[in-house]
């Protein structure tokens, strides 16, 4: 099937001239996606609210090729099936999904099947997709990290609303990359409801993770409190152990290369003060 | 009593941690941090089974300690590891 040009909207800002391609996914309409299913044992299904990810195992968990990964907005039935290739080798991936579907179910099959294959296949480069409100003060990146609903976003907005020269580089999902010894943060096509896909990339010079609270409070956090605190926000399949040594490097190397902070804080103008007053070394 | 399968003891910023790993354990989600003489009995008895005492020797093999304090430190690890889930008994 032809691919709909709103389904790729987000993707556009990334085209290049001359692309190298990690993997490629092929997208097919499959009648039958319970069936497809049926041989295989659920593992469990990830997240508390949408999208979710379906786990599913043929035999062993040992082995990429015995993993198999859904997608769905309603969190009843699978809706699309990702199979990737026989111990990663070679990027030709297929997801399949139910042939009657509407149009977001359908861009949330292909968003997330997409965004789990770029974690994947850049893993080995030092990259991890994390999940993170990210905003850019005198051409620095700050990640947020938190919980849903923690909020990042809001968090995000304060500073854009009260600190100068400060803009949106992501609301959701950027990536993070650690190349010549420095940790760089760049937009995605993944941005969570925030239309903001952005190709720029800014080294990253802050990583908070936010609680709620009644009064606001910054600390740094060093060794291993701050890789405890990023490595949560950093995705992980946890299904192939070179993978997780690869990912568990990649976190170590940034956060023993940028500032870590945990920051206790009301949603109000006071709290992105304080916040950039600690962490931003202009 | 063994360890469960999929917890993976690694180095990072020079300490040794062991965390969840694998699809096994998924909801696991915090991070074990060990000193170098816990770090040393769970390299001495992961993939094995193993009891009370096996600690304690490994312990003495090691750290040339009397066997009361070798069963007393070795107890009280294991009473650790039970509390955070990562024994299989």
């Amino acid at each position: 099937m032809r691919c709909p040009e709103w389904l790729l909207s987000s993707y556009a800002p990334f085209e290049a001239e001359h692309p190298e391609p990690v993997f490629s996914l092929d997208v097919a309409p499959e009648d039958d996606i319970q069936s497809l299913l049926a041989p295989h044992t659920l593992i469990t299904r990830c997240n508390e609210e949408p999208p979710y990810l379906w786990l599913y195992a043929n035999q062993t968990l040992l082995e990429v090729d015995d993993v198999i990964f859904g997608f769905s907005l309603n969190g009843e039935e699978c809706m699309s099936v990702l199979e990737l290739p026989a111990g990663l080798k070679g990027g030709n991936c297929r997801l399949r999904v139910r042939r009657r579907i509407v149009k977001h179910e359908l861009e949330c099959c292909v968003n997330n099947a997409l965004m789990l294959l770029y974690t994947v296949y850049t893993t080995r480069r030092q990259t991890l997709t994390i999940h993170s409100s990210v905003t850019v003060c005198e051409g620095k990146g700050y990640a947020f990290l938190g919980k849903s609903g923690t909020g990042k976003s809001t968090h995000s907005s304060l500073w854009l609303k009260y600190i100068p020269d400060t803009w949106l580089l992501n609301d959701d999902n950027p990536i993070v990359r650690f190349e010549d010894g420095q940790p760089y943060i760049y937009g995605s096509p993944w941005s969570g409801k925030t239309p903001c896909y952005k190709n720029e990339k800014v080294p990253l010079a802050g990583i908070v993770r936010l609680a709620q609270a009644p009064h606001n409070a910054i600390s740094e956090l060093k060794g291993l409190s701050a890789y405890a605190a990023f490595l949560p926000s950093c995705s992980s399949l946890k299904w192939k152990r070179d993978l997780e040594d690869c990912l568990c490097k990649t976190v170590e190397s940034v956060v023993s290369n940028t500032g870590v902070y945990h920051l206790d804080c009301l949603p109000d103008e006071a709290a992105a003060r304080l916040c950039h007053s600690k962490i931003h070394k202009a | 009593m063994k360890l469960k399968t999929g917890f993976v003891l690694r180095e990072v910023c020079n300490q040794k941690i062991v965390a969840a790993e694998g699809l096994e354990n998924i909801n696991f989600n915090k991070l074990l941090s060990l000193n170098e003489s816990a770090a040393y009995l769970w390299e001495s008895v992961e993939g094995k089974e193993f009891t009370l005492e096996d600690l304690a020797q490994a312990l003495i093999d090691r750290y040339e300690i009397d066997r009361d304090l070798a069963m007393k430190d070795s107890a009280s690890l294991l009473e650790s590891w039970r509390s955070v889930g990562v024994l299989e008994e």
